[in-house]
């Protein structure tokens, strides 16, 4: 078996060996998010868009589940990278074996990704419940928006796991990186109500088109997410080849 | 003829402007235990870290088993077992668990991996630690287990980095145990230590390294002859002695003070404790005198004390 999969069986079976904090999470985390909404705006608050009234909750849900889709990617594989390197040594012992950087890269981004598709599926689920709706039979192809999500934002938690030293400038960075381009990218408003500029520019982020594609995808019943995909594929490609450089210029000294 | 495993010519690496390997050539041969012998910051860990992939040089280049260090650094990888200044495991496996996620790595067999985990175990003395987490060993127990895993693939040549560093004195010699018995076994060692009577007791050749450079290479015995005839003598004073005072005696080779002691490389001993005592009595504190060690020889050509 390829190092890079030795490396994700290797990571999965932490995972997994810790799942009951990742459970209590993936529970509590969107039930937490809905109840304090419901209470904030009330629960049976609508929304418009194009043409179609829908309710609020039913609005915001996929970008609940991109948002801990988001940050299970960016945080488990910065803080996994950081621990091993400048804390726990076992990073050296892994580059010390025959792997080469991209796959060690490769193994690092498949790990996170995973972790988030799963984490994010259970989130849909849960959400479903919680809000009590029957959602479009597009939403069985919702794995594959979460796929693409986990994969752009676990490359770019891997970047600046490497290159960060220090846990607490990871978390604040990372809120950085995570929660302005989400909240903007249309979690809880239409883009469409920005400024005409700025609404541009947000629509070219890959975090707004996450978020639309699984809004298709969960409460307009709209299967067409090949645009999304594209974008977000290409964009973790080319972010993965710049994480290998990264990882070239940091780690072998 | 002796086959020639690690060949390194005008090797450099630079941080900045430290030279911290300066132009270091070498040749390491099959079944040898080579040691590097030298003070913190004199190149040995960057070195090893070249060799392995882990560190780029700036110039010169080496092979590994006939493995270009650069170019085929994977393959390189394949055949070195590295033991690092500080262990490398990793918390949320077992012992058995590091050392099956390491085989794995190198792509081994199961059949293959769980007999090697059991002999590495064995030879390290954690046999009975396998389901364990690392973090319930105590200090030895954690280098011992970075050494299995250094094991597991079976290297051709293994790199040890200050191996038994931090480790008590009964530790340290059941860890020599091991390391000669994996001399026996035919792997090729290059050993960085900052002991002298570990760098004596283990290694066929020494390499007295400083500020990058190689500036010594023997065997111990033939390291040591670089002192023959001389005797070395530790005076403590009470901080009145100059080095001027005896400079210019017959008797006194070279004459290295520091702070309250002086010593004093001679080939006339004698001659120089009997005019210590009879000119300095009052001044001196204390006089020790000792054939050249290994130590006295890494003294004499660097100035400086390991581990300093």
């Amino acid at each position: 078996m390829n190092p890079a999969l030795r490396v994700v069986e290797k990571e999965m079976y932490v995972y997994f060996k810790t799942y009951y904090t990742e459970l209590t999470y993936v529970i509590l985390f969107p039930f937490l998010l809905v109840w304090a909404m419901e209470l904030g705006i009330g629960g049976d608050i609508k929304i418009i868009i194009e043409n179609t009234e829908i309710p609020y909750m039913h609005f915001i849900a996929p970008g609940i589940i991109i948002m801990s889709v988001v940050t299970t990617a960016f945080f488990n594989t910065g803080f996994i990278m950081l621990f091993e390197k400048e804390y726990q040594g076992s990073f050296e012992g892994v580059i010390t074996c025959p792997i080469s950087v991209e796959e060690m890269v490769l193994g690092k981004i498949l790990s996170g990704t995973i972790k988030s598709v799963l984490n994010g599926s259970i989130i849909i689920v849960i959400l479903l419940l919680v809000i009590g709706y029957t959602p479009p039979w597009s939403i069985i192809l919702s794995p594959l928006i979460l796929f693409v999500t986990g994969l752009f934002f676990s490359t770019v938690g891997l970047m600046l796991g490497v290159i960060i030293k220090r846990g607490y400038q990871l978390g604040s960075i990372g809120n950085l990186v995570v929660f302005p381009p989400t909240f903007l990218g249309g979690i809880f408003f239409d883009v469409n109500i920005l400024p005409s500029g700025v609404a541009s520019a947000v629509k070219l982020s890959p975090v707004t088109m996450m978020i639309d594609g699984l809004r298709k995808l969960m409460v307009f019943g709209d299967a067409n997410i090949a645009q999304e995909m594209i974008v977000c594929l290409l964009t973790s490609i080319l972010l993965y080849f710049l994480a290998v450089k990264i990882f070239e210029r940091q780690v072998i000294l | 003829m002796l086959k020639v495993v690690i060949n390194i010519q005008e090797l450099a690496k630079h941080f900045g402007e430290v030279k911290a390997v300066d132009g270091v050539s070498l040749k390491i041969y099959k079944g040898e235990i080579f040691g590097l012998l030298g003070p913190n910051g004199a190149g040995k860990t960057t070195i090893i870290r070249m060799l392995c992939g882990l560190a780029r040089p700036a110039g010169g280049k080496a092979e590994v088993a006939g493995f270009d260090i650069v170019k085929d650094s994977v393959n390189v990888r394949k055949l070195v077992g590295v033991v690092p200044q500080s262990n490398v495991l990793d918390r949320e496996l077992t012992v058995g668990g590091n050392l099956v996620f390491h085989a794995k790595l190198h792509r081994m067999k199961k059949s293959r991996y769980e007999r090697t985990i059991e002999s590495a175990l064995k030879l390290v003395g954690l046999q009975d630690k396998k389901n364990s987490d690392p973090i319930t060993l105590s200090g030895g127990m954690k280098r011992r287990l970075t050494i299995a895993k250094a094991l597991v693939h079976e290297p051709e040549v293994l790199f040890l980095d200050e191996p038994t560093t931090g480790l008590d004195p009964q530790s340290k010699r059941a860890l020599w145990d091991r390391i000669q018995a994996l001399s026996e076994k035919g792997i090729t060692m290059i050993l960085t230590t900052h002991y002298m009577e570990e760098a004596e007791l283990l290694c066929d050749r020494i390499g007295i390294i400083d500020k990058g450079k190689i500036i010594a290479l023997d065997s111990p015995s033939e390291l040591k002859k670089i002192l023959k005839g001389e005797a070395i003598i530790d005076v403590t004073h009470d901080g009145s002695l100059s080095p001027e005072a005896l400079m210019d005696l017959e008797f006194a080779g070279k004459i290295d003070p520091k702070h309250d002691r002086m010593r004093i490389y001679t080939s006339k001993k004698k001659e120089a404790i009997s005019f210590l005592f009879t000119n300095f009595s009052e001044n001196i504190i204390s006089v020790d005198f000792h054939e050249p060690t290994l130590e006295d020889v890494f003294l004499h050509l660097t100035g400086k004390e390991l581990g300093g």
